[in-house]
């Protein structure tokens, strides 16, 4: 029902230009593509609004791709995922400094938001393809098939990046005393 | 019974799971939709037309280019000039003509 609704909404935007069904779109899915870019940005909300902003006009501007192979929910993820790596490669280039140096750096500016939250602290243990991969099954309830259409993986990469995030994650939060007993 | 780690994972994630309020988020993406701008834009040049032609009409302009062009028919020097030129004259409203059918089909194609 929710994705015939999705459909129709886009039909509309397209055919008839009605930009307020784009908005109810926008209403619809700021929660779960803000939510997604927090995780990514491990907090950073400023950083996470600007690209789920992004994320929303790319979207606008390209409605016209979307074949309805997929749900809409999925296409805007794989074009928040494109955005965010987008956003990583420019940062990597414009800084010329590695992968766990981008980490470190948003570590220490997101101290405002995210750093005391225990959610942003366990994630940053997280290499950059886990953490997409983690918070997409744990947080947004996608399938491993779902994952591997946002991001591109082939689902066996999906399960390797899927399987080392656990078990990481299951490791700090033991040592974090998050386990309890039933 | 201790939880499984994928037990574990999932009921930590889901303990954080929450919606995140709008907050004129979705304002602001209505704002800088570029179909916005494209759709006043085209309302600014359609409005600017029209005064432009209500002021032209009103003005007397349609009057003075029908008096020019009677002029310029009309008088002996252009006469001379269109009759003493016609080989060229037809030659350039044939490359002319050539030039917008050859636009119109690469533009339609």
């Amino acid at each position: 029902m929710g994705q015939i609704n999705d459909i129709s909404l886009v039909a509309q935007v397209l055919v008839f230009h009605n930009n307020r069904a784009f908005d109810t779109l926008v209403k619809k899915y700021q929660s779960p593509i803000r939510r997604f870019f927090l995780n990514q940005t491990v907090g950073d909300s400023d950083l996470s609004d600007d690209l789920a902003q992004e994320t929303f006009i790319k979207a606008y501007t390209n409605l016209n791709s979307f074949k309805n192979l997929s749900n809409f929910s999925t296409w805007l993820y794989r074009i928040a995922y494109n955005v965010f790596y987008d956003y990583i490669r420019s940062k990597k280039e414009t800084e010329r400094i590695d992968s766990s140096e981008v980490d470190a750096n948003y570590q220490t500016e997101q101290e405002n938001v995210g750093a005391k939250m225990d959610i942003y602290e366990s994630i940053k243990c997280l290499k950059e393809e886990e953490r997409t991969c983690i918070t997409l099954f744990y947080m947004e309830d996608l399938s491993i098939e779902k994952i591997a259409g946002v991001t591109g993986f082939p689902t066996g990469t999906v399960k390797s990046h899927l399987s080392r995030g656990k078990e990481k994650l299951s490791e700090y939060l033991k040592n974090n005393g998050y386990e309890k007993n039933r | 019974m201790k939880k499984t780690d994928d037990e574990l994972i999932k009921d930590f994630f889901l303990s954080y799971k929450e919606d995140i309020n709008d907050n004129g988020f979705s304002e602001k993406v209505m704002r800088r939709i570029p179909g916005r701008d494209y759709k006043w834009g085209k309302i600014i040049t359609l409005l600017s037309w029209i005064v432009v032609i209500m002021l032209f009409v009103l003005l007397g302009g349609i009057n003075v280019i029908i008096g020019t062009f009677c002029d310029i028919l009309t008088s002996q020097g252009a006469q001379d000039l269109i009759m003493g030129n016609l080989p060229k004259l037809a030659l350039g409203i044939l490359i002319f003509t050539g030039t917008v059918v050859y636009h119109i089909i690469s533009e339609e194609r």
